[in-house]
């Protein structure tokens, strides 16, 4: 399904908006979507979410409530595994799309994350 | 700058608790990846290392074999440096400078360590007021050493002492080594079973040691035997000669025998330099 995606990181940055398609699965859903040329694939499984982007910047990172995961660096200057912490996972699922909070510490920043993606009106049946 | 250390043991992982503790953002490597897994989750180290070419520093904490494997097999910025942390330091300069290179190679060996292995021994004050040996030889170059020199007093050490790969090789043949050989040779006796509270300091000094790692030190034993056994020659000649004495049950023999080696101990000088050139700069 065609969606909408909306993405509020830091209180001080401007939204990022995407188009991407949205496909449900038994376990959770797959989000395809993009940020600028860089190819995004968001996977919800269960109450653990990975999150791969290709393209300029190269990362893997997956999140779990409260448990310790990583981000892989797969280019920029330095690359490798840096810690991640997930304090705060919700996952909001409707007819008209989903909604995900993530609050969360990479290394030692700490980030809130909220993404919404919504179906297009046209695709709702 | 950007530093790593490869090889998350005791040594490498109290390197990385060190620098964090001074402030410095560190990276690390393991082969063993559930060891760099829990340095990441403890905040020991800030990531794990894909690969090298991005550090200005490695520290590679590994045993000899596995330094010169690791340094021979991994790509490094251009200009960076790569010190290892290997208790022989001929065998592995003569190792590395077997081929060309793009790094700055700075030989060390932190004295300090603990009877017990692994990460989680490890403790960010392992070095202070320990000495960092750095060697050297024409190939070294001097801006790296003071690099490593400063990020050793950054990780607690309280001095650093610079002298030539084989004036540290035979040093430490006497001064660590033998010291670790007559543990090893010492509790070997059936006396040791049932000695409880019939224990002092003393004997707790002879056997702390005796439990290391028989294949890190087998090792180090062998890349510096020359060194190493001529000292086990001497203390054997030593020994023999007190058994004798005491055999003989010829008291004055023995004092005498006591007596020099009580004289030779009291008349030591720490700071003298009886073998090539040896600096020492103290920190505090």
């Amino acid at each position: 399904m065609l969606c909408n995606v909306t993405i509020y990181g830091s209180k001080d940055a401007a939204p990022v908006f995407s188009q991407g398609e949205l496909n449900f699965d038994n376990s959770g859903f797959e989000l395809k979507y993009k940020i600028g040329e860089d190819r995004c694939t968001l996977c919800a499984n269960g109450s653990t979410i990975t999150q791969s982007r290709r393209g300029g910047a190269n990362m893997d990172i997956t999140f779990s409530k409260g448990k310790n995961t990583v981000c892989v660096l797969l280019s920029g200057e330095l690359t490798g595994s840096v810690p991640v912490k997930t304090d705060e996972l919700k996952i909001f699922k409707s007819h008209s799309g989903v909604e995900i909070y993530i609050e969360y510490y990479l290394g030692g920043a700490k980030i809130n994350l909220r993404l919404a993606a919504t179906v297009s009106p046209k695709e709702i049946k | 700058m950007n530093i790593c250390v490869a090889g998350l043991g005791i040594i490498g992982g109290s390197m990385c608790m060190a620098l964090k503790r001074a402030g410095l953002p560190v990276w690390g490597w393991n082969r063993t990846k559930k060891v760099a897994d829990y340095a990441l989750h403890n905040g020991i180290i800030d990531g794990i290392a894909r690969d090298f070419v991005a550090f200005d520093v490695v520290f590679v904490a590994l045993p000899p074999e596995a330094t010169v494997e690791f340094i021979n097999n991994h790509a490094f910025k251009e200009g960076a440096i790569v010190a290892d942390i290997c208790g022989v330091k001929v065998w592995i300069e003569e190792e590395i400078y077997k081929r060309p290179r793009n790094f700055r190679y700075v030989g060390c060996h932190p004295m300090a360590g603990k009877e017990v292995s692994t990460i989680y021994n490890a403790c960010a004050d392992l070095f202070d007021n320990a000495s960092m040996i750095i060697t050297y030889s024409g190939a070294t170059d001097f801006a790296a050493v003071n690099t490593v020199s400063g990020l050793s007093q950054k990780m607690g050490f309280a001095r650093v002492v610079e002298c030539t790969a084989a004036a540290h090789d035979k040093k430490i043949a006497y001064t660590s080594q033998l010291a670790h050989i007559v543990s090893n040779a010492y509790v070997k006796n059936d006396e040791l079973d049932g000695c409880l509270g019939f224990t002092g300091g003393s004997f707790q000094d002879m056997t702390r040691i005796a439990g290391v790692d028989e294949r890190v030190w087998s090792s180090l034993y062998l890349k510096n035997s020359q060194n190493l056994t001529e000292d086990i020659s001497r203390l054997i000649s030593s020994l023999e000669q007190l058994r004798a004495e005491i055999a003989k049950g010829d008291k004055e023999g023995l004092e005498k025998c006591l007596r020099e080696g009580r004289k030779i101990f009291e008349s030591r000088r720490e700071e003298r330099t009886l073998w090539g050139d040896i600096t020492v700069t103290e920190f505090k």
